[in-house]
């Protein structure tokens, strides 16, 4: 019997994602790929997948997934408060993310919590799983990638391939530690000037660089509303524009003077004003904080937007280069004490 | 503000160079939809593509072609925003001859059920601009578009330009489902849903051959700069040709035409 990763509960939204689906932008097709593409990198390596190999992104708590047939190993990379438990319904065990976890066949992890984010990302083992017009990630709305081109729901079987997880399974568990940087707390989104800065009043650009706003609950892989200040433009005319380009970091400011910042999933075009582009090293912030987290934007010049990318790549590559065996396994102490510390520390470290 | 706003990243007498963040450049050759600016966008877009594949050019991931301005998604560690500017400046002058002809339109006839169910807004087209329901039909496939840009949905074809007695605004009150297929128009534009989506323009057909398969690759049927002809088709063909296999399948060829 094939080996699976069965999804029990689906959670909120579930997909699976890679990097993106790239060069079809010509054709209205979005990117979609991992809002955060250092947690995607990071989850991977933990369990030994390539880079690129397709990553379960989820929001919220509620998802649970349980080995079929053999032990796999997942890893789950996120904020540090967010709570997973392994076991089964009668035993549950509880863990921090940002490590692995070995799931004994018939074992399941649940996400209880995302913690103080909105999305965590659990890499799989030996995940295995087609790519559709040269990615897996799940683009719904032209059903691309993913199992069956949609997120996940309960009862999908995400395939793994056998060799792979049961070799990697008996290895200890390793943990990472996620620099400052990438875990984006910050409360500042760096971006770009234009391409149609120059639609508005001087007003509004002083409350685009000035106020404080905040992330609205109207978010999604598509893009992420915010709440604050009005952004003036700087006349009737210049509210709207012959459509053209959008990309993931678009800041467009429609006729309500309200920002929306697009992400991953957004169309490939628009027909509204765009008065900055948040970096790429900044703009996983959007897709991880919670409604009703603050941010203010920065203006930055473009050579000091590549420097800070090639430093994220550094960070991710010092990352990956420090994994440790799991010292310390689960977070409640009472069931700790029930429990063989020596367990997965030993075993074939 | 310590920082110096500067958002031009360079200039020719044909464009300017617009930064979409840190990995996209923005060529913008004006600001309306006009025949003339689809056209350099994709004689540009041809010639880039020219220079990845015949002259090595490394760092270009992928370019968007748009009304009046085309994006080029690079990777700055590869090919810097300057060198970006110098090869687009090189590719774009007026000694560069070699590409400009290089662009082959594909020509498709494609048939369209015209009016009834399938094209609910025929009717107040024809009251709203004066005309006759045929009148309009025969304006509308009596011409030939352009595919101006794909975007909106995956798949979606901006067509232009619809002739100009058919000018209208879009519908004041735009449709939560739009089905898939319909042909619709708003202002110059003629647009093809591929799939149903909420949609503000004027339906007025339906075209039953898949504007998107994802199986097939390329999985759009049109393309940027690609003309097209509609053909009005009755309602038995329609039928035939919404249930045909071969339709949906992946020969796409026969609605290609060698006579332009």
């Amino acid at each position: 019997m094939n080996a699976t990763l069965e999804v029990v509960r689906a959670g909120l939204l579930s997909t699976i994602q890679d990097k993106g689906r790239f060069g079809l932008r010509h054709l209205g097709i979005p990117w979609a790929g991992a809002l955060c593409p250092a947690w995607h990198i990071v989850a991977n390596a933990l369990v030994g997948n390539a880079a690129e190999a397709p990553v379960i992104e989820c929001f919220e708590g509620g998802l649970q997934l349980q080995a079929c047939c053999q032990s796999i190993r997942l890893a789950i990379v996120g904020c540090e408060s967010a709570i997973l438990k392994t076991g089964n319904d009668a035993a549950w065990k509880r863990y921090p993310p940002n490590r692995t976890l070995t799931l004994a066949a018939g074992e399941s992890v649940h996400l209880s919590s995302t913690g103080s984010s909105r999305h965590i990302v659990i890499a799989v083992s030996g995940i295995n799983i087609r790519t559709h017009l040269g990615s897996s990630s799940t683009y719904a709305k032209a059903s691309l990638g993913g199992l069956y081109g949609e997120s996940l729901t309960s009862g999908d079987q995400i395939p793994i391939s056998q060799a792979d997880s049961a070799a990697k399974a008996k290895r200890a568990d390793l943990q990472c530690h996620l620099p400052t940087e990438l875990r984006y707390l910050s409360t500042q989104l760096r971006a770009i000037a234009g391409p149609q800065f120059d639609h508005f009043s001087s007003a509004g650009v002083n409350a685009f660089l000035e106020s404080n706003y905040e992330i609205s609950s109207e978010a999604d892989r598509m893009g992420v509303r915010l709440n604050g200040p009005v952004i003036e433009h700087r006349d009737s005319k210049s509210k709207d524009i012959v459509s053209d380009a959008i990309v993931p970091g678009s800041i467009q400011i429609p006729g309500t003077g309200k920002p929306i910042v697009m992400l991953n999933d957004a169309h490939t075009a628009g027909g509204y004003p765009k008065i900055a582009t948040v970096i790429s090293s900044d703009l996983p912030l959007l897709g991880i904080q919670r409604a009703g987290s603050p941010c203010q934007f920065k203006l930055i010049d473009i050579n000091e937007a590549i420097a800070i990318k090639g430093q994220i790549h550094t960070l991710i590559d010092q990352c990956i280069g420090t994994f440790t065996p799991c010292i310390v396994n689960e977070l409640d102490t009472q069931t700790l004490l029930s429990f063989n510390l020596i367990d997965g520390v030993t075993d074939g470290a | 503000m310590s920082t110096k706003i500067e958002q031009v990243a360079g200039a020719s007498d044909d464009w300017i160079a617009l930064y979409a963040g840190d990995t996209t450049l923005v060529v913008q050759f004006g600001e309306t939809i006009e025949h003339s600016i689809v056209k350099k966008v994709t004689i540009l877009n041809t010639r880039i593509q020219t220079a990845i594949t015949s002259d090595n050019v490394h760092g270009i991931l992928e370019t968007v072609p748009g009304f009046r301005s085309l994006a080029i998604v690079y990777d700055p560690h590869i090919l810097p925003p300057d060198e970006l500017l110098n090869l687009l400046r090189r590719i774009d002058s007026p000694d560069n001859k070699s590409s400009k002809e290089a662009f082959e339109p594909r020509h498709w006839n494609l048939p369209v059920l015209y009016g009834s169910g399938h094209g609910p807004d025929l009717q107040s087209v024809a009251q709203l601009t004066g005309l006759e329901s045929n009148d309009v039909i025969e304006l509308h496939s009596g011409c030939t578009f352009t595919v101006y840009m794909l975007g909106f949905l995956p798949g979606y074809a901006f067509l232009g330009d619809t002739p100009e007695e058919l000018y209208l605004p879009r519908r004041s009150e735009p449709r939560l489902r739009v089905p898939a297929g319909s042909v619709a128009i708003a202002m110059q534009l003629t647009g093809i849903y591929p799939w149903e989506s909420p949609g503000g323009w004027h339906i007025i057909g339906n075209c039953p051959i898949p504007m998107f398969n994802a199986d097939l690759s390329p999985p759009a049927l049109l393309r940027s700069g690609d003309k097209v002809r509609f053909t009005q088709i009755g309602k038995d063909q329609f039928d035939a040709l919404a249930d045909e296999p071969d339709a949906t399948g992946p020969d796409r060829t026969h609605w290609l035409t060698s006579d332009p």
